[in-house]
């Protein structure tokens, strides 16, 4: 189909460009000539124009660059939780197929009783637990990344630990074990790449429920915290202006919309692409 | 026609859930242990003057001292609930209220110095509330409480409570009697055998010496080892002075709470109801947070207007309901009970009020939608995925908030948030009910896009899968309809992945719509579970944390249920 395909290739390109521009906020800002951190209490609810393409927000800091700042932190949230919920996920689904026996049943009964509670509660005792910490950007990245990723990466083990079945029971997998080949080597040569396209796919559908995760926490004064930007928190700090400096309030609203779609449709071309069914 | 297989999953699956359940709660203690803060701290923070001994003594009645697997067992238990008094939330009525309530305003208020020592009752925890529109102002530094009575009005009452809101058992309402002369006070002290029931006493013993010092600086009158009883069922277990000083004992069958019975696994395996516990920070019982309390008459400010005679006595509920007047309209009894109690409830109640709607609207939509797009494909499979995945991509908050700009700010036609509007309860059940689907309509519809949007694309992709089959083709052969073919044999072969998606949305009725909650300050569980998280109400959290895990169990365990009695499949595999 040329439409899905033209779809598609659109939201790749959307991602680029937003991953470039998150990439170069600080060189973006330096060309403008403009600040998405410093206040500047003159240009409160500035107009849009150059060099502020966006114009100002309540503190009259730059709501372009503070979008691009926003956007590279909300997108480093979602793909490093991704990264290591996937990465935890696949280590313990491919050791549960692999070892059997007790460690299976032990690993699978954990992954399968914290799947079965409610992730938002969950996610609230948790980040409660360590509110306030996290004042630079690296310690309040690191620690929702954390959070996020100790709740996600359960689906992951269960397809990491089916794909690993499978392919343990794979013909030339069991040459290869008959031959001697040490369990090391299957892991590492039969059995991971075999495992990597579903939780390739999963993770990529990940990334976009993670940016909507940390919009969620921030709404709720868990997230990110404010002198740090992400959209979640200038979503939630632009709240109360809603009505009076709309584009605030409606830019990081919008900029997740747009990165989840993409994200989404990119995971599910992914899907199909790897859908062996199709 | 249950099948021993199935009986077999059922008991092996909610013993598993027991488990797991009654392992979470030991584990949440222990994480709400830890969380900084525990209530007594938080009260010495915001009172210098409690000494250490007091603060020891505080959390021992508290049982804060024991470490948490202590705690939680005790809570298991039941124990806690134990030494609630009977009378935890409710002033008892004061034959004659209504005075009170006609002169305020109109007559120049006068004080009157209730002699209450607050220094001494500060240092043992205590606080004096008012309860009546007799405002009490404290002064410090002389450590008096000084009341506002309306001019004429020869009663008073107070409640004398512990920091955590509940009648201090041995305490009770200090109440001035008709009688007594403006400026003297009297206790009412329980018996001892009234001591003993409310507990309190059998690790941390009440001490004499305090009753006496306070009893020495007021005037006390102790409560008649036998009192007589009135029926007033809704304050059972109360003590009520009557106008003319008397003293009385509530008693009565408690009315049947319909709402109760709809707890779930969690209050199965954690007990008896009323072994829920206590939440610190609304003082209240976590089962009254949930379940909503019976409505009393202090929520209803009984107004006695023109041509009501009988507005001193008090009927057999305890409350005036026959004279409550609205505007020019009197408002019959049942009608304002009714009210009140669809203005007073639950947690759960309000929840349910928002989720069953939205889930079941959004089911049918999303059939509806669903089974169109996977069946005629094209056009309407396009705008119905396109509409699933801005929804899925969209935080829900964001959306509310889009619409309450809409509609409540710039159009002005619904209310912005809120479960209902103020003294709405006067109005009758009629207009309460119409009052609360008001209010109801931008969540429920915020939550309808966002769970149709989620379950579109699963009847969508199980109607495809379905549609593909031979007996489609076998139907039309034999010159089936498209509406035959679609409701009798495309839908009935997409009902499996249905029926799970079912049971697996029984949790977001009670706790999916947090977020919802939040933009439109509705009061459901997913706003008390935040709330009680972050004001370390640890009782509260653990219990709405239960109820939202045994949910979960329940909803898959309904699901794989449904989906052994309907797939015939799935029955001779073990």
């Amino acid at each position: 189909m040329t439409a899905s395909k033209l779809v598609t290739t659109a939201a790749v390109t959307t991602l680029i460009v937003i991953v470039v521009l998150a990439l170069f906020a600080d060189v973006i800002e330096g060309v403008l000539g403009v600040s998405g951190t410093a206040i500047d209490l003159a240009y409160r609810y500035g107009d849009a124009g150059w060099p502020h393409l966006l114009g100002g927000n309540e503190l009259g800091q730059d709501l372009f660059a503070r979008l691009l700042h926003g956007a590279r932190v909300s997108l480093l949230v979602g793909v490093l939780a991704a990264l290591v919920a996937t990465t935890t996920g696949l280590v313990v689904g491919v050791v549960a197929a692999v070892s059997g026996g007790v460690v299976d049943a032990v690993l699978m009964r954990f992954t399968d009783a914290l799947l079965a509670l409610p992730v938002l509660p969950l996610l609230l005792v948790a980040a409660a637990l360590d509110i306030g910490k996290g004042t630079t950007t690296t310690t309040a990245v690191l620690r929702i990344v954390l959070l996020l990723s100790a709740f996600s990466w359960m689906t992951v083990a269960r397809l990491a630990r089916a794909a690993a079945k499978t392919a343990l029971s794979l013909d030339h997998v069991l040459a290869a074990t008959a031959l001697g080949a040490s369990t090391w080597r299957i892991v590492r040569v039969h059995v991971v790449p075999l495992c990597l396209p579903p939780v390739i796919v999963q993770a990529t559908l990940e990334v976009g429920g993670n940016i909507l995760a940390e919009s969620a926490l921030s709404f709720l004064g868990l997230g990110v915290q404010p002198p740090v930007a992400s959209w979640g928190n200038m979503l939630m700090s632009a709240l109360d202006v809603l009505k009076t400096d709309p584009p605030s309030a409606l830019l990081p609203g919008f900029a997740i919309l747009l990165t989840v779609l993409c994200v989404q449709i990119v995971g599910d071309a992914a899907r199909d692409r790897f859908d062996v069914r199709r | 026609m249950p099948s021993l297989d199935l009986v077999k999953l059922i008991a092996a699956r909610l013993a598993q859930a027991a488990v797991l359940l009654l392992t979470l709660s030991l584990l949440l203690f222990g994480v709400m242990a830890h969380l900084p803060g525990d209530p007594v701290d938080l009260l010495v923070a915001s009172n210098p003057e409690l000494r250490a001994e007091d603060i020891a003594r505080l959390k021992k009645l508290r049982g804060l001292d024991q470490p948490f697997p202590v705690r939680w067992w005790r809570w298991l238990a039941g124990y806690h609930e134990a030494r609630t008094p009977p009378a935890s939330r409710t002033l008892p009525p004061v034959i004659g209220e209504q005075d009170l309530v006609r002169d305020f305003g109109t007559a120049r208020p006068f004080a009157v110095d209730v002699v209450i020592d607050t220094a001494e009752l500060a240092r043992l925890g205590l606080t004096a509330h008012a309860a009546h529109p007799a405002e009490f102002e404290q002064h410090g530094d002389t450590g008096h409480l000084t009341a506002l009575v309306p001019a004429g009005a020869t009663r008073l009452a107070l409640i004398v409570t512990d920091a955590f809101g509940q009648q201090a058992p041995w305490l009770q309402p200090v109440y001035v009697a008709p009688a007594v002369a403006v400026g003297d006070v009297v206790v009412l002290l329980p018996g001892d055998s009234d001591a003993q029931r409310a507990g309190g006493t059998e690790d941390a013993p009440v001490e004499r010496s305090d009753v006496d010092r306070i009893a020495a600086a007021i005037a006390v009158r102790p409560l008649p080892d036998d009192p007589p009883v009135v029926e007033i069922p809704r304050l059972t277990g109360q003590t009520v002075v009557a106008e003319d000083g008397d003293v009385y004992l509530a008693k009565g069958a408690p009315i049947p709470d319909p709402a109760k019975y709809v707890c779930g696994v969690a209050c199965i395996v954690v007990g008896d109801l009323s072994g829920l516990g206590w939440s610190y920070a609304t003082k209240r019982p976590v089962r009254e947070l949930l379940f909503g309390a019976p409505a009393v008459c202090g929520d209803f400010n009984v107004d006695a207007g023109e041509g009501c005679d009988d507005g001193n006595v008090i009927d057999n509920d305890g409350c005036d309901h026959d004279c409550i007047v609205s505007g020019a309209s009197i408002v019959d009894e049942f009608d304002v009970a009714v009210a009140g109690w669809l203005v007073g409830m639950g947690r759960i109640g309000n929840t349910l009020v928002l989720t069953v709607p939205a889930l079941l609207l959004a089911m049918l939509l999303s059939l509806v939608l669903g089974t169109w797009a996977g069946w005629r494909r094209g056009a309407v499979d396009i705008v119905v995925r396109g509409f699933s995945a801005v929804t899925s991509s969209m935080p829900a908050f964001f959306v509310g908030l889009l619409l309450v700009t809409l509609f409540s700010e710039t159009l002005r036609v619904l209310p912005s948030g809120g479960v209902f509007s103020p003294g709405i309860q006067h109005e009758g059940a009629v207009a309460v009910v119409v009052d609360r689907a008001r209010h109801a309509v931008l969540p429920v519809l915020v939550l309808v896009l966002f769970w149709s949007g989620r379950f579109v694309r699963q009847v969508r992709s199980a109607v495809i899968a379905a549609a593909t089959g031979d007996y489609v083709r076998t139907a039309r052969m034999k010159g089936a309809g498209t509406w035959r073919v679609v409701v009798g044999h495309v839908l009935p072969n997409a009902a499996v992945p249905l029926v799970t998606l079912v049971g697996l949305s029984l949790p977001a009725l009670f706790g999916g719509a947090l977020l919802t909650e939040t933009v439109f300050a509705w009061p459901g569980l997913g706003r008390l579970q935040y709330d009680a998280i972050l004001q370390n109400d640890s009782y509260v959290a653990v219990v709405v944390f239960l109820i939202s895990a045994a949910m979960v169990l329940l909803g898959s365990l309904l699901a794989d249920v449904l989906v052994h009695l309907l797939d015939p499949r799935t029955r001779g595999r073990r």
